[in-house]
């Protein structure tokens, strides 16, 4: 079943096409691969999924839903959750607080009641507010950031943070998940704990996820079909044996020396 | 001593010394106290605003004359019962809250402040020239006290002397304190101080940013047009110069000073703020050269205001307990 379908996707800033007519498929339960070299327009398309932006033309659809003109709220309440490049969250409060925020978009929506609930404490608001901790840590216990929990999350280990950002991602309860550049800044060591959480977080969440990388290592063994951008067009897609082999992606991207490194390994 | 029992200890202290006051102190202090009451209803409402949703109004003081507008108006020129008129004029400018918010809000940090100063500017201008109405720069005089009103038990109540007013001001900074920090601590806090800390990302991780900006904005201004209300029926006198520029601005130094982003804070700024004008009586013509010399020391060292100094004394000699995950 398809999850995500773009169809046509167009992005022009003025003359430049950051994205040109690009179409792909995500199937439920995949982890699929963007990559291409540094300009090529890989987070542009997940910033126009995500409603950064809104694309030129085209659609995007997710589970059948049509996502363009929807704001970045409304997106995350569909189901798409999502990390930025580098470190993104909240610097200045506790791994807990980062987590329940993210929890906070499948809370009692209407924000009167969640007013008066807030105010006057009801047994449903109470029990709710039991429910979204419980969730919350159930989410840190998963990302093993259990002994950091009252840590400001500015002052905890580079990969620990990193786990925050898709903490507040995965609290959000996406069905989608796009990472964008998880990898970059980590060391060998890390790099492999961090495939071996991107397949936790699709085989025991059952969470969809779309993944920029540089990594080609990661790439290769975490994701199961890989997309190629260059100039904002798709010039390969298909499993990551392919993709090595494909002429045009080693001219444009990999180069020569890269796959021998992969390979080697 | 640790942590948690100062957290309990201090409002009920708190509370005593609201209770004890009107038994000790003279006329004069009482009224000092019933004024520094408004004046925290004031600041705890801006502070939902500035501290907890990051964006300052400069003009918080247009919201306050509306209030007291609204309700003068009602009494002396509607007939209606005081009762009626308070929560009427909380939801007057909580209504032009929401409504200036909607255009305001769309706007940033100082842009944002500069915003709400001119619309606080526009207030003032129609209550200077709009004399028909307003009285103009005279203002309106001889506001009638609260009503009584007739408990069972009790018998009637009347607002004539100055004690009733005080326990009446104090009920409601009860109520503000309750009702901020209830949504401070609630679920909502998380969606507030989420904007506050980064709005981009907040919008990006599901908070609809915009619609609790407009809720706050319109609950800071509900609490600011209820002070209004009480204090326009507490001093029987308003003009439009009790709610000038200069007014916003006292309640951005007490923030200030008190230290934002908690609720003792925007307390002890207002207090203290309030009292002081009076200790330095003696020495008048120099009140602001000492305001100015504080408000540089807090700034420069004190970043947290009164409340994080204290914070910090707390936690230096009672220590916080370890608490329990979640909590």
């Amino acid at each position: 079943m398809e999850l995500l379908k773009i169809d046509n996707l167009e992005k022009h800033f003025g003359g430049l096409a950051a994205v040109n007519r690009l179409s792909l498929v995500l199937r439920q339960g995949e982890i699929l691969g963007l990559i291409g070299p540094n300009g090529s327009g890989k987070t542009t398309v997940f910033n126009l999924i995500r409603g950064v932006h809104q694309p030129t033309g085209g659609r995007i659809y997710l589970r059948g839903k049509e996502l363009n003109g929807k704001t970045r709220h409304e997106i995350v309440k569909m189901g798409v959750g999502c990390t930025f490049q580098g470190l993104r969250h909240f610097s200045k409060l506790s791994v807990f607080d980062n987590i329940m925020v993210g929890c906070h978009c499948r809370t009692s929506s209407s924000l009167w009641s969640a007013f008066w609930r807030s105010v006057v404490k009801t047994k449903a608001a109470k029990q709710e507010q039991v429910r979204t901790k419980e969730k919350a840590l159930e989410v840190i216990e998963f990302l093993g950031l259990t002994p950091y929990v009252h840590e400001l999350a500015e002052n905890i280990p580079q990969f620990m943070q990193r786990r925050v950002d898709i903490g507040v991602a995965m609290a959000t309860e996406p069905l989608l998940l796009l990472l964008d550049e998880p990898a970059a800044g980590l060391n060998h060591t890390e790099t492999i704990e961090l495939n071996e959480l991107i397949n936790q977080i699709r085989n025991q969440k059952k969470i969809s996820v779309f993944l920029i990388e540089h990594d080609m290592k990661l790439v290769m063994d975490v994701c199961e079909r890989i997309i190629v951008l260059n100039y904002g067009q798709k010039i390969a897609e298909g499993v990551p044996k392919e993709i090595l082999d494909n002429e045009a992606v080693v001219e444009a991207y990999l180069g020569k020396e890269s796959i021998d490194f992969v390979t080697l390994e | 001593m640790n942590h948690n029992k100062i957290r309990y200890i201090s409002p009920i202290i708190g509370l005593l010394v609201i209770l004890i006051l009107p038994f000790v102190l003279s006329e004069y202090p009482l009224h000092l106290c019933a004024l520094s009451g408004i004046w925290i209803i004031l600041v705890l409402s801006l502070c939902l605003l500035q501290g907890y949703i990051g964006e300052l109004s400069m003009g918080h003081a247009a919201f306050f004359g509306i209030g007291a507008y609204t309700s003068v108006f009602m009494t002396m020129m509607g007939g209606f019962s005081f009762w009626l008129a308070l929560p009427v004029s909380g939801i007057v400018s909580m209504i032009l809250g929401y409504l200036i918010g909607l255009v305001s809000l769309r706007l940033r940090g100082p842009y944002f402040a500069m915003c709400t100063l001119g619309f606080a500017e526009v207030i003032r201008m129609i209550l200077v020239n709009w004399k028909k109405v307003t009285g103009g720069p005279d203002g309106i005089i001889a506001i009638p006290s609260p009503d009584d009103i007739i408990l069972p038990f009790i018998g009637s109540i009347s607002f004539i002397n100055k004690i009733p007013n005080y326990f009446l001001i104090y009920f409601f900074v009860l109520v503000t304190i309750f009702v901020v920090y209830r949504i401070v601590n609630g679920l909502t806090g998380y969606a507030i101080i989420a904007v506050r800390e980064d709005q981009d990302y907040a919008e990006c991780v599901g908070i609809n940013t915009m619609r609790w900006k407009r809720f706050v904005y319109s609950i800071s201004a509900f609490f600011a047009g209820l002070a209004g209300s009480l204090f326009a029926h507490y001093v029987h006198f308003i003009s439009p110069y009790s709610f000038g520029v200069g007014e916003s601005f006292d309640l951005v130094i007490m923030i200030i000073i008190g230290g934002t982003g908690t609720i003792v804070g925007p307390i002890i700024g207002a207090v203290l703020l309030t009292l002081l004008p009076e200790l330095l009586h003696a020495i008048k013509d120099y009140r602001m050269l000492i305001y100015g010399a504080i408000l540089i020391f807090v700034i420069m060292y004190a970043p947290g205001g009164i409340a994080g100094l204290l914070k910090s004394f707390t936690n230096r000699y009672f220590p916080r307990l370890p608490t329990k995950i979640g909590t």
